[in-house]
């Protein structure tokens, strides 16, 4: 188990979203390993659920489901195009060669000298397995690499603020190739959730570094976050 | 949501029309604005059409689940555009008022019965109590800022959290 219980007071705040950064941290370190601590959250979800649906309800306007469903097909014919894209043979890069340069050779020292705490979260929905596997980061960034069948998702907090056109890129590493992924510029509380398109296999890493620009083929070090899916 | 999860788009029509109306009210109920409930209640559906894999019926409903990622898109956006000030809107009455009854459809006021039902639940708390939560909940206050705020301990914050929640729980197993 990650750390002593939270009491009963400090486990309603975080139900409510009501804990100060350092104290949310503790509780989500601790409570995936703690099925009492577990219990206790679960059995306040109705309360906190009736909090959501008790507000008076309006009509979302029409605009907006054509903008949600806009954007919607508009990825489907995305993903469309890529699949295409990628019948023709993958560009192969080895990128061994980065991890043993010296800047990178530190740059994970650090990264796996912090590996902070994480869920892992098995969900058999339907047929769909979700699984949550830990994303090892520099200090004070952190986060949760959710896998899905088709695409998964980086859900990441702490990150620093860009200057002009820098953005955060996503890498996939598979075997001895490496590809980039998508790019996202976090929100101002360091937070960002970006997709990481494609099956990712066991034993596949999925990184980030931060870039210059968008659009790079090579990733420029240190590599910031880490994950390996198992 | 499975075939959401598997990028459906047209599964995702359906949870669309299932939960917008939910997901509208609430960010329009944190942000105090139909502008930026709009853009709180895009941003959480993409977010959950692109990463639709990660619901957990462990956490709840895709409902409570929905709702989730919407306040928390609603308060950072708070947290981000009025540099932390709360805005606590009026419950809208005089908005639904505007509408005629023959207007909703079946799903739509079969959402807003239970919304009005719930809201008993919340209604018979003590106003101490039910401050806080607004605060917490609606606000994205953390305890100690609360504390802070109403110049109270923080175990008074913490305290009055934890019985307004007792409160809603033991309203909701009696069967309201």
């Amino acid at each position: 188990m990650n750390g002593e219980h939270p009491d009963g007071d400090d486990l309603v705040a975080f139900a409510l979203g009501a804990l100060d950064p350092g104290e949310e941290r503790a509780v989500e370190a601790h409570t995936p390993s703690c099925a009492r601590c577990t219990r206790e959250l679960e059995a306040l979800i109705p309360a906190v659920a009736v909090l959501g649906e008790s507000v008076e309800q309006l009509e979302p306007p029409p605009a907006l489901r054509d903008r949600v469903l806009g954007e919607v097909h508009a990825d489907v014919a995305r993903s469309e195009t890529d699949r295409e894209a990628a019948s023709s043979p993958p560009p192969r890069r080895g990128w061994f060669g980065l991890l043993t340069r010296p800047a990178i050779a530190v740059g994970l020292a650090i990264v796996l000298a912090a590996v902070g705490g994480y869920v892992i979260a098995g969900n058999d929905d339907g047929g769909v397995t979700e699984t949550t596997v830990p994303v090892v980061a520099q200090q004070d960034i952190g986060g949760t690499l959710a896998v899905g069948e088709n695409s998964s998702m980086l859900d990441l907090h702490g990150l620093g603020q860009l200057k002009g056109g820098e953005v955060y890129q996503v890498w996939v590493a598979t075997g001895q190739t490496l590809r980039p992924s998508s790019n996202f510029i976090p929100d101002a509380n360091g937070r960002a959730m970006t997709a990481v398109d494609g099956r990712l296999a066991s034993g596949t890493k999925v990184m980030v570094t931060k870039e210059p620009q968008p659009g790079r083929t090579t990733p420029t070090p240190p590599i910031l976050l880490s994950a390996t899916v198992d | 949501m499975p075939m959401v999860s598997r990028q459906d788009p047209v599964a995702f029509e359906v949870f669309y029309d299932r939960h917008a109306g939910a997901a509208y009210s609430l960010a329009y109920r944190i942000v105090g604005s139909r502008t930026a409930a709009e853009d709180v209640t895009q941003e959480a559906l993409i977010s959950i059409w692109r990463s639709g894999a990660r619901y957990d019926r462990a956490r709840g409903s895709v409902r409570t689940w929905t709702l989730g990622i919407v306040r928390n898109r609603a308060i950072d956006m708070l947290r981000k555009e009025s540099g932390r000030s709360p805005k606590l809107a009026a419950g809208g009455d005089e908005i639904l008022e505007g509408r005629a009854a023959e207007e909703l459809t079946d799903t739509e006021a079969v959402r807003r019965e239970t919304a009005q039902e719930v809201r008993g639940a919340i209604h018979g708390l003590p106003e101490d109590q039910s401050r806080v939560i607004e605060l917490a909940y609606y606000g994205g206050f953390s305890h100690s800022e609360i504390a802070a705020m109403l110049n109270e301990p923080l175990g008074t914050i913490k305290g009055r959290m934890r019985m307004a929640m007792d409160k809603i729980r033991a309203t909701l197993a009696e069967g309201w």
